[in-house]
């Protein structure tokens, strides 16, 4: 460790046993002498040799094998940064407030995206992750704010508009060839939830209300 | 003098000590910051477990060893044994549970009898809670001990950076730090092996499946 | 090192570089000797010749642990031997041979440990067992600085563990420390004062920091001591002569404040409290605050000041005699002027405790009315403290211009932090509003004199206090303009400040205004300069477009409370606002900044409530919205007739555009009522359908594009809401075309449109819904199905995984 983030308990002040003793506990917080030095250093964020493709607020999540589930992987904004010599183009997510990375891969052709099944406003891909300095392969999950937003991202769109999805679904889960209009349900959460909702307020509004007066245009 | 059975780096790191009740959240913070993830389910801690948090600011990358200590007693290990050459610490307390903020001067005197003079924040975790039973207007430890008190959320995120900023511009002297993008580096090119790639997609497939863990929760920060 | 010492190292290191077995094998080892019965003996060996600090505080936690435990089984000859070596130990007595390792020369942390142990001691056996602790510990305070320093950490730990109230206490610990401090009392609380004394008055200039921690321990002694061993004539002198010795360090010289502090904070009855402060003569460390700004010896007595003034105005509120009263307002007032100097001039962290000492301070007011001229003098120096305590620091002007994180921090703390104070500035213009509106306007007058950009924060400041001011104004006082309202209102009307390119000058100035409509309500001369303010660079043509995208919703807040009144000027208003227009419709709706309040389309929703007055003439009600409707509309039409030939990132633009259009047509909307488009005017309700017609096409060309079917479909809500049963031709295709491609969820958008149709028209819809209800039941039970079927699916999934 560097020597100038030693503790404050140097060896001399031990010995003298002339410390500040234990009722200066009551002071901590605002008068704790700082005990690092540090300097203003040059900044880098590795983007500046880049154009923005893109620059969006989402949530992006990774698949953890292991436990066959999505794990949340950070909130903040995913970009699309095109080389402005080799123009490769890769994606780079970063937490927001702590700005950390949580995504950073080249966007290749072989890799497709493809709608998330239970959720329309995310997507699906696979990447070779070069996040923490190594490269690891993932899945990722990401989520917008709304669908008008993942329909107008073009990266995104393209691929999902290709239909890939729609032909991918696995059957194990939709054993039925379902319309188009479905996969809101195939999630569990979505169709616990949704499925209720429907049925009680809306309908119970479309028919409860005439019913008070006249119900003869609603008779099934 | 290095802390005991630290792997050193090369850029200043501090060891924060973090307390507080069983089932406030100390884990989960954590693990919010090291993976992303939101874990809900509670498995207490045992003993301690440390994670070195790496933060890029304005001077430069610092590193906080968290001890992510035992809240519930019957798991506690060395418990204040933990604390010895602690830097700065976090208490945490959970404002739906009344109880666990009662206890937070005991867990402060236990810290401040092994590591005197250190920064410490105190946070409320949980507010996202609906029926919190702590209110802000009812936190006045701090004032009586001058820390920092921050309200926190390690489910929605909210001002979950703010405690280890504060403790990185008191340990540094600096009130203006913050912080700042971490280089992206550019990514090396990988070889696409057409039999691995059919078996990602496989994976992937099966993954699209899988439900997202707060498919209902649109709010992003 | 042995395989104790191996053992607990290990088991410490938490590196993740040791063998889980190996670990866990340890921590087992550990845990076994901790059982052995010997292991009392075992860690006090180990004490004296292990230098391993951790090792060191493994045997001190142990043996804290075996006494809390086990200590009703011990044996009296273990018992005695666990006693007298800890106390050797505490003492700094030589265990065993000279070359024995002493535990007070380890680190605090360790001594810390030890005094626990003893006060474990204490809790158990002090006075019945063990009743000489303290008396046997005093004599060997005259050994050095070292025993005397254990000394304080062992009352502190004794204070820690066992009397303060600070800490949950069971009814076993709260019984013991009862004890304890009766024991005390008795036998030995006078001598510890004595010592205290004597070390303090040996040490203050040889060890300062040795006195300090005597002081520290001491102060939270006084809260249960006779307060007499302290308030005399050699203790009192002693701490004020500490305080003012310019040479000691700042610490002993603040430790001596904060006795002085816990002396006045003592609890006793008003009578003999109010002489105990009188005693004190406190105006002698006024001169101290004026030495220092931010010095910690500052902190302290700021804390003293205010304690001192809380304790005044408390005794005043008690007692009875007006005599005594009389004497405690004195006081009162004696100590005030200093408490505001520190809040203005001083860098503290108090300021909490003494905003809240003056909102008491105002709170009791209110039963003194009316006011003495001191107490109006005093009203007077809070609300200076008040303005310069809300002031932003001019270091984060470029910040906070910028929005940039620091600056949002910044603005986000000083939200927060004015909260308080401006609850006290509304009680103070309760408790005396003539001083409170002088000081309003003398504040709002030096900011519109101020002629240099230097004065940002003076401004803001200023016109944050008119705002914060006008809250506590009634709306009668308001509409009437009593006192100085009827000045303020047209200064700052009138008012272009040189720094009102400033972000949050701009703001909070247009706040400001709408904050005071209700006074041009009723006096209507000032409207061309509210307009002017809206209109111009101070409103929607800031170049800030934050600023112009609030001034846009605030100018329709204020429009809404102008109303009619505002006829005369609509052209006027038209002709200015073109620009804005023009420039919401070509702006990037997909920029991240569009949300709520401030996406800048209410300027469109203010142009409707404007032109859509029954006041304006029928002939230039159409002549405004057809100037309006007919290139919105047009340029709809232009995007669906390319919309098939486009590429995707073009139409995703045009989408984008047509997205604005339709979100201003639908502000624009909101002006005119279902009275005037179906009632008196038919020609503007035709104007409406046109549009309807106009915007149902999007559905038929982007079919599946759901933002626009979201914002076509609110545009629906509105023409149900405006065109009444003439909306009806449209219904059957707009139904139709809404039922055809929506997705599931958004089928509950599509019955809530349902519902409001039924709501509003009852049988009127029975021939629409007669034919469109068939494919809607089905189109319904068809979703429903199927999602029964994947929520089964879905459960099947799961038991197999």
């Amino acid at each position: 460790m560097a020597s100038s983030t030693e503790p404050r308990h140097e060896e001399e002040k031990e010995e003298e046993a002339t410390e500040t003793t234990a009722a200066e506990d009551e002071d901590t917080g605002a008068q704790v002498a700082p005990i690092v030095k540090l300097q203003q250093v040059a900044i880098s964020t590795g983007e500046e040799n880049e154009d923005v493709l893109l620059d969006l607020k989402a949530k992006l999540y990774r698949f953890d094998r292991e436990g066959n589930l999505w794990k949340e992987r950070g909130v903040g904004t995913v970009k699309l940064l095109k080389h402005k010599e080799s123009s490769k183009v890769r994606l780079v997510m970063r937490q927001s407030k702590t700005l950390k990375i949580c995504a950073n891969h080249l966007v290749l052709p072989s890799i497709s995206m493809q709608e998330h099944a239970g959720n329309d406003k995310s997507c699906v891909w696979h990447a070779t992750d070069f996040a923490d300095g190594e490269l690891k392969e993932e899945l990722f999950c990401i989520r917008f704010p709304s669908v008008e937003i993942m329909a107008s991202t073009g990266a995104f769109r393209n691929d999902t508009q290709k239909g890939a999805l729609k032909l991918d679904r696995p059957l194990s889960i939709n054993s039925k060839p379902k319309s188009s209009h479905s996969s809101s349900f195939s999630s569990p959460s979505s169709s616990c939830k949704s499925k209720p909702s429907v049925r009680h307020n809306s309908i119970g509004s479309l028919l409860g209300v005439p019913a008070k007066d006249d119900a003869s245009g609603l008779s099934l | 003098m290095a802390l005991p059975n630290q792997q050193t780096v090369d850029y200043p790191s501090f060891k924060l000590v973090i307390v507080g009740d069983g089932g406030t959240g100390k884990t989960t913070f954590v693990k919010r910051h090291l993976t992303g993830e939101f874990e809900k389910k509670y498995e207490p801690t045992i003993g301690v477990e440390v994670h070195p948090l790496d933060f890029f600011t304005n001077c430069g990358k610092i590193r906080f060893y968290c001890w992510d200590t035992a809240g519930q007693e019957k798991f506690g290990g060395l418990r204040d044994g933990y604390y010895i050459h602690g830097q700065c610490a976090i208490i945490m307390f959970d404002v739906t549970a009344r109880l666990t903020y009662k206890n937070v001067p005991t867990w402060h005197r236990d810290l401040c009898r092994v590591c005197e003079n250190i920064p410490i924040v105190l946070c409320g975790n949980k507010v996202d809670v609906k029926n919190r039973q702590v209110k802000a207007k009812q936190v006045t430890f701090h004032r009586k001990k001058n820390l920092q008190y921050y309200e926190i959320s390690a489910k929605s995120n909210y001002n979950f950076e703010k405690p280890f900023l504060y403790l990185a511009r008191k340990l540094a002297g600096d009130p203006n730090l913050h912080f700042v993008e971490s280089p992206a580096l550019a990514p090396p090119e990988v070889q696409i092996d057409i039999a691995a790639q059919q078996l990602h997609e496989a994976e992937l497939i099966a993954a699209a499946a899988q439900p997202l863990p707060d498919d209902d929760d649109d709010a992003f920060d | 090192m042995d395989d104790l010492e191996r053992a607990i190292l290990i088991s410490f290191d938490e590196s993740g570089t040791i063998d889980s077995v190996l670990k866990s094998q340890a921590i087992a080892y550990c845990q076994q000797i901790k059982e052995s019965t010997s292991i009392c003996s075992i860690c006090m060996e180990r004490l004296c010749i292990s230098k391993i600090v951790q090792v060191q505080f493994w045997c001190l936690q142990s043996l804290h642990e075996v006494l809390r435990v086990r200590y009703s089984s011990m044996g009296p000859e273990e018992k005695s031997f666990v006693r007298k070596t800890v106390f050797s130990m505490a003492c700094y007595e030589a265990m065993g041979d000279k070359s024995s390792v002493r535990v007070l020369e380890g680190p605090a942390f360790i001594k810390n440990k030890l005094a626990q142990v003893l006060v474990t001691l204490i809790y158990f056996e002090y006075p019945l067992i063990w009743v000489s602790v303290f008396t046997d510990y005093l004599p060997h305070l005259s050994k050095g600085a070292t025993v005397v320093d254990m000394f304080c950490r062992v009352l502190n730990a004794l204070d820690d563990e066992l009397i303060s109230l600070e800490y949950p206490r069971s009814a076993d610990e709260t019984a013991v420390a009862a004890r304890v401090k009766d024991a005390m009392r008795q036998q030995c609380v006078s001598q510890i004062v004595r010592a205290w004394y004597d070390i303090i008055s040996m040490y203050r200039n040889s060890d300062p920091e040795v006195c300090t921690s005597v002081l520290d321990s001491m102060r939270r002694y006084i809260t249960w001591i006779d307060i007499g061993l302290i308030v005399n004539d050699a203790f009192i002198p002693l701490l004020f002569e500490l305080i003012f010795s310019d040479g000691l360090p700042d610490q002993l010289r603040g430790a001596a404040v904060s006795c002085v502090l816990a002396v006045v904070s003592k609890r006793m009855d008003a009578k003999p409290k109010i002489r105990l402060l009188q005693s004190l003569q406190i105006s002698r460390v006024f001169g101290l605050i004026a030495e220092d700004s931010d010095s910690e010896l500052v902190e302290k007595v700021a804390a003293l000041l205010t304690g001192y003034a809380t304790e005044a105005l408390d005794c005043s509120k008690s007692l009875n005699s007006q005599e005594d009263i009389a004497v405690s307002m004195e006081l009162l007032d004696e100590v005030l002027p200093s408490v505001f100097y520190v809040m203005q001039n001083c860098e503290i962290d108090t300021t909490f405790s003494i905003v809240q000492f003056l909102s008491s301070y105002v709170a009791t007011m209110r039963s003194l009315s009316p006011l003495r001229e001191k107490q109006l003098r005093h009203v007077g120096q809070i609300l200076e403290v008040i303005r310069a305590l809300i002031r932003y620091d001019p270091s984060y002007r470029d910040n906070l211009d910028a929005l940039d994180k620091i600056g949002r921090e910044e603005e986000d703390r000083m939200v927060e932090f004015r909260k308080d104070l401006f609850v006290l500035l509304r009680s103070i213009g309760r408790v005396a509003p003539n001083v409170t509106q002088v000081f309003i306007r003398n504040s709002l007058a030096s900011a519109v004199a101020s002629s240099t950009d230097r004065n940002v924060e003076e401004v803001e400041a200023a016109l944050s206090l008119f705002y914060a001011y006008g809250e506590s104004i009634s709306d009668e006082a308001l509409r009437s303009g009593s006192g100085i309202l009827r000045e303020l209102v047209p200064m700052l009307l009138s008012t272009r400040f040189p720094c009102h390119s400033i972000r949050l000058v701009a703001l909070v100035y247009l706040d400001t205004i709408v904050r005071y409509m209700k006074f041009v309500q009723e006096h209507t001369e000032y409207i061309p300069m509210v307009l002017a303010a809206f209109l111009d660079e101070r409103g929607v043509h800031h170049p800030n477009v934050n600023v112009s995208r609030r001034a846009s919703y605030l100018f329709m807040r204020a429009v809404k409370m102008l109303k009619a009144k505002l006829v005369p000027f609509v052209e006027t208003i038209l002709q200015s606002l073109q620009d804005t227009v023009a420039q919401f419709t070509t702006m990037d709706c997909t920029s991240k900044e569009l949300s709520g309040s401030e996406d800048g389309s209410h300027i469109f929703e203010a142009i409707g409530l404007l032109i859509g007055m029954e006041e304006v003439p029928l002939e230039k009600q159409a002549d405004f919205l057809s100037a309006l409707l007919t290139p919105l509309c047009q340029l709809v039409e232009a995007s669906l007739l390319n919309a098939k030939v486009r590429n995707p990132e073009d139409s995703c633009a045009k989408i984008a555009s047509i997205q604005q259009i339709i979100m201003a047509i639908n502000s624009l909307s909101k002006g005119f009522s279902e009275h005037i488009v179906i009632g008196s005017r038919p020609a503007i309700g035709l104007m409406f359908k046109q549009t309807l017609d106009i915007l149902l096409q999007i559905l038929v060309v982007y079919p599946k594009v759901e933002p626009l079917r979201c914002k076509v479909t609110s545009f629906i809500h509105r023409m149900v809401d405006t065109l009444g049963t003439s909306v009806f031709p449209y219904l059957p295709k707009a139904l139709e075309q809404l039922l055809a491609e929506s997705e599931p969820k958004k089928m509950v958008a599509f019955l809530v449109l349902l519902n409001q149709l039924i709501c509003k028209f009852n049988t009127g819809l029975h021939d629409i819904l007669e034919q469109v209800y068939p494919s809607i039941a089905s189109r319904i039970f068809n979703i429903l199905s199927a999602g029964g079927l994947s929520f089964w699916t879905w459960e099947q999934y799961r038991g197999n995984s």
